[in-house]
């Protein structure tokens, strides 16, 4: 960047440049190159925090700047080979007051009634009632009563939870596809909607606010060289949810909008605050990779969230004492995960992700069920970049989770009769079928180039080596060479108490250099290019070139 | 129950009744940070998580919801010039109790300092003497400092 001289007057600029000509015969500015007004390079910060601050933004920053959806989703795995040490999520397993956690960990806020956009169709669910009682009466009568359900296959476990998961996962494609056929006249948007049938459901988040472990409070007190690190500061923990939905609905076109993205509970809701590791929760860490998969691939037309059914089988293998108090708040909890997991990876499909802050909200729709209790909740993604301080009070956002508390359909099925129907149950059923997805009105992938996916990039070395390596990335394979590990023993005999001085040091951690886990994804030895194609193609000892191919490439 | 042998439970059995089981358990400062219905234990080995919980269930009445449980290894020492000895093995159990039932470690030694009279004072100040000097010869442990090593 050129550096434009102020000068007070043309007398002044003579000198300077004749005398910057007896200087150096080679610097001859231009006079043009001086400008009446000085312009100089912006001021940093140069604190210790504003600096590690930079550091964060500009990884967020590369991220943010890349410009088709695979090549943000590899790069957020580019600083580890082996994998991201996560906090590991799972669906089925919801430990005890598991509640505050989850929404500190999701920063959203919990309501218990569904939001005013179901009222709109109140009516037209109201007249619809009828004639999905009696369809629903039937399907309720011929799974529950009539058919024999599929067994377990050979070899499996049998319990109550799997039991129940598997009379759910036979009833509910059943219950949709009814509802779908009966609706459709009144929602004509349905019959466009996709349904994937247990999908992969995958998010990838960062977590900022964590206190730090034993460990790490440990390498910052006997660190001399850098005694402005605070033992205590927070850090950032990843986490990575692993979810399997019973079914999803998926449209081309967005949810609307369930409230408004800068007022109201999203920016007023209450959060539980949180700082320990997740771990006193009973939740493990993994080396994994970090994946964000909404159940589809990039690409797919259908790539909106509409619909999505959950099983909760999972709630009869938790402990008796759980049970009785922490039943509802365990079917909060999974509605909260879910339906966040879902929003973030569909977010990440647009361009967004755990490092770039959406620029409009992303909504959906989830219902718990297990044919008899069925939960409804609806879900507004408000915000996704939760790193560093943004998942505190400096963000001026909240994601909104609307939750019903379970509630029964029917009583209970006595000789070839429902009884007990409970209509509400229904209407609030019919009424998630009648929202209709409407053409977006902002822009929905700001942050991506007009080429979107990998697949229409023209240049082909990169989006061959992207595919490839995305591809790969997200198949959750281990590596064939495994990380490199130390023995016991060589704790104890070599690095905790040094009893072998003498020995060879041949091991990698003998030898110096990086630790295994820091290796980046692009540190390998790459693959070998033959010498013909190598660019430019190496000669041979003669100065001969090697032979040309008969077709220009 | 107890480290005692006692035959397998089968479908009908009646319960076997243990009344002085010599398992034990020790109530310790958490190494990190818990949630406030959480406490830490030290106990015998040979428990399992059902054996913690009802050892808090029946003798204390105290109601457990969930029960963590992991092997810590002993640390490993040594004296230079001599063989590596290591501490013995720990079970650690962590045991969470109903989310309104908190309970925090008792601060064992917060008045310490204060009141030590001069004497105790200098008491204290010639034990971290004794300490220092018997620590530069850790090889020769025991031996009195009157000794010229």
């Amino acid at each position: 960047m050129a550096y434009k001289l102020s000068v007070a007057n043309e007398a002044t600029k003579k000198t300077l440049i004749s005398q910057c000509r007896r200087i150096s015969s080679y610097f001859q500015p231009s006079e043009s190159e001086y400008e009446s007004k000085p312009v100089y390079p912006p001021i940093l910060d140069l604190s210790y925090e504003a600096v590690r601050e930079r550091k964060v933004e500009t990884v967020a920053k590369k991220i943010t700047e890349l410009e088709t959806v695979e090549e943000k989703l590899l790069e957020l795995n580019a600083p580890k080979y082996y994998g991201w040490w996560a906090c590991n999520l799972k669906e089925r397993f919801v430990s005890y007051d598991a509640l505050p956690f989850t929404q500190f960990a999701t920063r959203t806020c919990l309501t218990n009634e569904l939001p005013s956009i179901y009222n709109d169709v109140d009516e037209i669910a109201t007249k619809s009632i009828p004639v999905v009682k009696e369809k629903l009466n039937d399907l309720l009568l011929q799974e529950f009563e009539f058919v024999e359900q599929r067994t377990n296959r050979k070899g499996e476990t049998k319990t109550l939870a799997t039991e129940e998961d598997r009379f759910a996962r036979n009833f509910i494609p059943l219950l949709n596809r009814m509802l779908v056929t009966v609706l459709s006249p009144m929602n004509n948007e349905l019959g466009l909607t996709d349904i994937d049938i247990k999908p992969r459901l995958e998010a990838f988040w960062f977590l900022g606010g964590i206190e730090p472990d034993k460990l790490l409070r440990k390498c910052r007190e006997n660190n001399k060289l850098n005694q402005k690190l605070k033992v205590d500061e927070p850090i950032d923990r990843p986490i990575q949810y692993y979810g399997s939905p019973c079914l999803n609905l998926r449209h081309s076109k967005p949810l609307p909008q369930l409230l408004d993205r800068n007022s109201g509970l999203s920016t007023e809701g209450t959060i539980p605050s949180w700082n320990l590791d997740p771990r006193v929760m009973g939740y493990k860490y993994k080396h994994c990779r970090a994946t964000n998969v909404p159940g589809f691939w990039p690409g797919t037309e259908a790539q909106h969230g509409y619909l999505s059914y959950l099983t909760r089988g999972y709630l009869k293998q938790r402990d008796d004492q759980l049970t009785t108090s922490d039943h509802q708040e365990a079917l909060h909890v999974q509605a909260i995960l879910h339906s966040f997991a879902w929003t973030l990876s569909q977010a990440c499909y647009l361009g967004f992700g755990p490092y770039t802050e959406l620029t409009y909200p992303i909504s959906t729709q989830t219902i718990i069920t297990n044919g008899q209790y069925y939960s409804f909740s609806a879900y507004q993604l408000n915000t996704c970049a939760l790193y560093g301080k943004h998942s505190g009070p400096t963000n001026p956002h909240r994601n909104v989770c609307f939750s019903t508390n379970e509630m029964k359909l029917f009583d209970v099925i006595e000789s070839g009769q429902v009884k007990g129907f409970n209509d509400d149950v229904l209407k609030s059923l019919i009424k998630f079928y009648l929202i209709k997805p409407t053409e977006p009105q902002v822009n929905l992938r700001p942050y991506l180039s007009p080429e979107l996916y990998i697949s229409n990039v023209s240049d082909t070395a990169r989006r061959q080596k992207v595919e490839t390596d995305f591809k790969y990335l997200y198949s959750n394979r281990p590596r064939h060479k495994l990380k490199e590990e130390i023995y016991h023993w060589e704790k104890i005999y070599k690095i905790d108490h040094k009893t072998r001085p003498m020995e060879k040091k041949v091991r990698f951690f003998e030898i110096g250099g990086k630790a295994p886990g820091m290796r980046r994804l692009d540190e390998f030895v790459p693959p070998y290019v033959p010498k013909a194609l190598q660019n430019p193609p190496k000669k041979s000892r003669r100065g001969r070139l090697p032979v040309q191919p008969s077709i220009k490439l | 129950m107890s480290t005692r042998l006692y035959p397998a439970f089968k479908n009908g059995d009646s319960k076997l009744r243990v009344f002085l089981p010599d398992f034990w358990m020790k109530l310790v400062k958490p190494s990190h940070n818990l949630l406030p219905n959480q406490v830490q234990f030290v106990v015998s080995p040979q428990m399992t998580k059902l054996d913690v919980k009802q050892y808090l269930e029946k003798i204390y009445n105290v109601p457990v919801i969930h029960v963590n449980t992991f092997n810590k290894m002993g640390k490993t020492k040594t004296v230079p010039n001599h063989y590596v000895t290591k501490e013995p093995d720990e079970k650690i159990a962590f045991v969470t109790l109903h989310k309104d039932h908190k309970f925090v470690f008792p601060d064992l030694f917060a008045k310490a300092d204060d009141e030590l009279t001069e004497q105790s004072k200098s008491m204290k100040a010639s034990k971290e003497q004794y300490a220092l000097k018997t620590k530069l010869n850790i090889s020769k442990q025991g031996v009195p400092t009157w000794f010229s090593h």
